[in-house]
């Protein structure tokens, strides 16, 4: 088990732990290792920023629900959009994870990304994720 | 301050959805469906793109109480618009 509400498991987890939420957006830190038996990088690559937001975005939701009393849905995600990548995390950088809900409609939720490193903006998007099952837009 | 026309609504919907691939501006009829089957088959997640932008480019709130009807055709975005800003 993770910890985190979404079926992630390491070396594809890229949230280490939560550090604040106040029910609109939420903090998570990812602690990139020193040294990987999985990955050979020595940066961490642009795509996997927004696979990282994405999991904080899944997780967050999870997290949410179950906060008001909610079951086990879960999201997913739907499309990406004004992706911005502004800086590249090195290993032994922990990576400062951000999303905030920004607009529901439907079963479709809006969220708003950013990944930060030593209090620089690495990497910002806008999340669609789906609510519920897996399965087409409706 | 001007009145919003239904053309440039029509052509942010375009924009924003990625439709001049499969439509040209004037297929897109004023009071035409724009969602289900009988009218462009535009989704959820179409209506949420949708509603961010007509807010980034208008000022003009689409909550999702009122989505059904403001998002039934370009006619009834464009008086949501004009009756809001």
């Amino acid at each position: 088990m993770s910890g985190f509400p979404i079926p992630h498991r390491e070396p594809f987890l890229f949230l280490s732990r939560l550090e604040a939420t106040d029910g609109e957006e939420a903090l998570f830190a990812y602690d990139m290792p020193r040294h990987s038996d999985s990955f050979s990088l020595k940066m961490f690559p642009s795509l996997l920023m927004v696979e990282a937001m994405a999991q904080a975005a899944a997780a967050f939701h999870g997290t949410k629900l179950a906060g008001e009393g909610g079951g086990e849905e879960t999201g997913v995600l739907a499309s990406v959009d004004k992706v911005r990548v502004s800086g590249r995390p090195r290993p032994g950088d922990t990576l400062t994870i951000k999303v905030r809900r920004r607009k529901q409609f439907g079963p479709m939720v809006l969220l708003d990304g950013e990944v930060w490193v030593s209090h620089r903006l690495a990497a910002s998007a806008e999340l669609y994720v789906r609510r519920g099952a897996p399965g087409g837009p409706s | 301050m001007s009145a919003v026309t239904a053309e440039q609504v029509r052509d942010l919907v375009m924009e924003t959805l990625n439709l001049h691939e499969e439509y040209e501006p004037e297929e897109i009829e004023l009071e035409g469906s724009l969602f289900g089957d009988d009218g462009l088959g535009l989704d959820s997640l179409d209506a949420l793109q949708l509603a961010v932008a007509v807010e980034e480019k208008w000022g003009v709130t689409i909550d999702e109480s009122i989505g059904e009807t403001v998002f039934r055709s370009l006619k009834t975005i464009t008086d949501h618009i004009n009756a809001n800003r």
